[in-house]
């Protein structure tokens, strides 16, 4: 006979990975992270495949891709995920200070757990006032007519924040210290590094290598490749501004599009690293500094989400009423979903969803105040 | 020659198509991967029925892990004198010229009756333009590639090339019509002008540049296993 609470059928489920913080997609058996904003995770299909690389073209003032970069960061933290951070004209180490504050929900209080139970003719303990984290020990009575549910837990786990997809977060606070030194953060600041003249075998900018040598140790050390049999966890890797002249390529400093040379193999080189291990990432790069549109196109190719920001402080969109609580529009121009199991049925065709406004008042509590 | 032009959208589909026909046909297959990973290429090619790694295990399929090499090369690990087809990411000026040797060399020893012919498959040439290896370059490696294929090995050669909505990128452009100019057959494809659609997810045109008058043109929906071809204005979402 069959162990009171459970049956002894079992569904035979394909064997999907099980880490904290992603979850798989509903059209194919991908694994999703969330951006941090759930609201983007909707538009790109649930969220950010797995070992793929997600394209922010600036605004003109830098601003919201820092917010969205931040945002991806912090969802990293609260999901336990690794992290890689690499700036150049800003440390690092305060762009993860500066990272909002979770908003946790309460977790549900015990008294919730009324819920209609047929047959139950014990009687609950008597309901404490909620604390967070509580759990019923003592209680072990038999149960006469519902034994079935004996093994089960009393009180079902509230929702911790660790195991749920995407979060909402808070400017006006700052995450706490203890959630960010829990997590392994890598940081890459060039002004810290001496460059030593006559390592790079490249032609190419020196900047560059050294950033995807870092990240390629990253990831081995990390066991994010799976290489050494580590619990598997996802890497998140958050590249802020690349692109600009400061990372000593000249893609903004010339008409030729070849000039893009140096990032555009960056990028080559480190899909290559993004497909091989469990790992995401968001770059951001200033766009409207790009001189020939054929640079960006290329750029773009290279990537497999593209998200294209426009501010609107100071394009005089500020005086036309419509636009008044909107801080930006954003519009994705790439195919989505294009990345390692894709099959044939999940590829959209062209999508150029036009404009959409992000509600970055409503999703960003404090986020006026910054 | 078999020249894939996708514009704007993803012509990813047709790649798998064509590996996995030539596979499924018996023809000795020589792959270069260089924008995707083996991994995706075998996950989908597994949808449709084919294992390509059972296929390269037995000697039909050899691949060229475009990713792989191009990160050995820029992390360093590859000594640097050592000779990778990759080169030209040291040195711009190689060109493409040990791509080339590495690909002969590879479909060389076919002149065994095992398969039934040769056919080369590129996934993605603009990737060498992206990469700004100079236009002449790649111009001379498919010059070089199809008379291998073509002439000597009477085989196959299929190519993807990818353009853009518009025209920005003319070393593209030029790239393009060089191609088109030697190519048996041309498949064009392409998203609908009005929009994404969930019935039709693009427009297919099969053109012969040796026969103006030949053109084809259809639409497609792309299925779990298949791809639906029909006459424009006939998808079920108007019929």
């Amino acid at each position: 006979m069959a162990a009171p609470g459970r049956t002894s059928f079992q569904k035979s489920r394909i064997k999907i990975a099980q880490i904290p913080g992603t979850r798989p997609s509903l059209q194919n058996s991908q694994l999703l992270v969330s951006t941090g904003v759930p609201s983007l995770d909707y538009l790109l299909g649930g969220g950010l495949a797995v070992g793929t690389l997600l394209l922010i073209e600036e605004d003109a003032f830098g601003n919201y891709s820092r917010v969205l970069l931040k945002y991806f960061l912090a969802e990293g933290v609260v999901s336990h995920h690794g992290l890689f951070v690499a700036s150049v004209d800003l440390h690092p180490d305060e762009i993860c200070q500066s990272l909002p504050a979770v908003i946790l929900e309460e977790p549900l209080a015990q008294g919730d757990r009324n819920a209609p139970q047929f047959g139950r003719s014990c009687a609950q303990p008597q309901v404490e006032p909620p604390t967070p984290v509580q759990t019923l020990s003592t209680e072990k009575e038999e149960m006469r007519i519902a034994w079935r549910y004996q093994n089960l837990p009393k009180v079902q786990n509230a929702l911790r924040s660790d195991t749920r997809f995407g979060h909402n977060y808070d400017f006006s606070h700052t995450m706490e210290k203890e959630r960010l030194q829990a997590i392994p953060c890598c940081t890459f600041y060039p002004p810290d590094l001496s460059i030593s003249s006559g390592s790079s075998t490249l032609d190419t900018s020196a900047l560059y290598q050294p950033l995807l040598r870092a990240i390629h140790s990253c990831v081995l050390d990390g066991g994010y490749d799976g290489s050494q049999g580590q619990p598997k966890n996802v890497l998140r890797l958050g590249l802020l501004s690349l692109g600009t002249g400061l990372w000593g390529d000249g893609v903004v400093c010339s008409k030729d599009p070849s000039a893009t040379a140096p990032l555009t193999r960056f990028l080559l080189a480190l899909r290559a690293v993004l497909r091989s291990s469990l790992s995401v990432a968001l770059v951001t790069v200033p766009a409207h500094l790009f001189q020939s549109a054929a640079a960006l196109r290329r750029v773009r190719h290279l990537s497999d989400y593209v998200l294209t920001l426009q501010s609107f402080v100071g394009s005089g969109m500020d005086a036309n009423p419509l636009y008044h609580d909107y801080h930006e529009a954003t519009s994705t121009s790439r195919p989505l979903g294009r990345s390692e199991s894709t099959d044939e049925s999940s590829k959209l065709g062209p999508v150029n969803l036009g404009w959409i406004f992000l509600f970055f008042w409503t999703i960003a509590p404090g986020f006026l105040a910054m | 020659m078999y020249l894939l032009v996708e514009k704007g959208t993803d012509g990813g589909f047709l790649t798998h198509h064509f590996i996995t026909s030539y596979i499924r046909g018996g023809y000795k297959v020589c792959f270069l991967a260089l924008t995707q990973s083996f991994g995706h290429y075998c996950s989908v090619a597994q949808k449709l029925g084919v294992s390509l790694q059972a296929a390269r295990d037995r000697g039909q399929l050899v691949v060229f892990e475009g990713l792989v090499e191009s990160l050995r090369i820029m992390v360093g690990t590859a000594s640097q004198h050592e000779a990778s087809p990759l080169y030209f990411l040291r040195n711009a000026q190689k060109g493409l010229m040990d791509l080339y040797l590495w690909v002969k060399g590879a479909m060389e020893p076919t002149n065994d009756a095992d398969w039934k012919g040769s056919v080369l498959i590129v996934d993605d040439l603009s990737c060498f333009s992206i990469l700004s290896v100079p236009l002449q370059a790649i111009l001379h490696f498919v010059h070089y590639l199809r008379i291998l294929l073509c002439v000597q090995l009477q085989g196959d050669l299929v190519m993807l090339v990818a353009t853009a909505d518009d025209c920005v990128d003319e070393e593209e452009e030029f790239l393009l019509k060089s191609l088109s100019h030697n190519s048996t057959v041309m498949v064009h494809v392409e998203g609908l002008s009005t929009g994404a659609c969930k019935e039709v997810h693009g427009q297919m045109t099969v053109a012969s540049p040796r026969k103006p008058s030949n053109v084809q043109v259809y639409q497609y929906k792309l299925l779990d296993k298949a791809i639906q071809l029909f006459p424009r204005g006939t998808s079920s979402a108007v019929l």
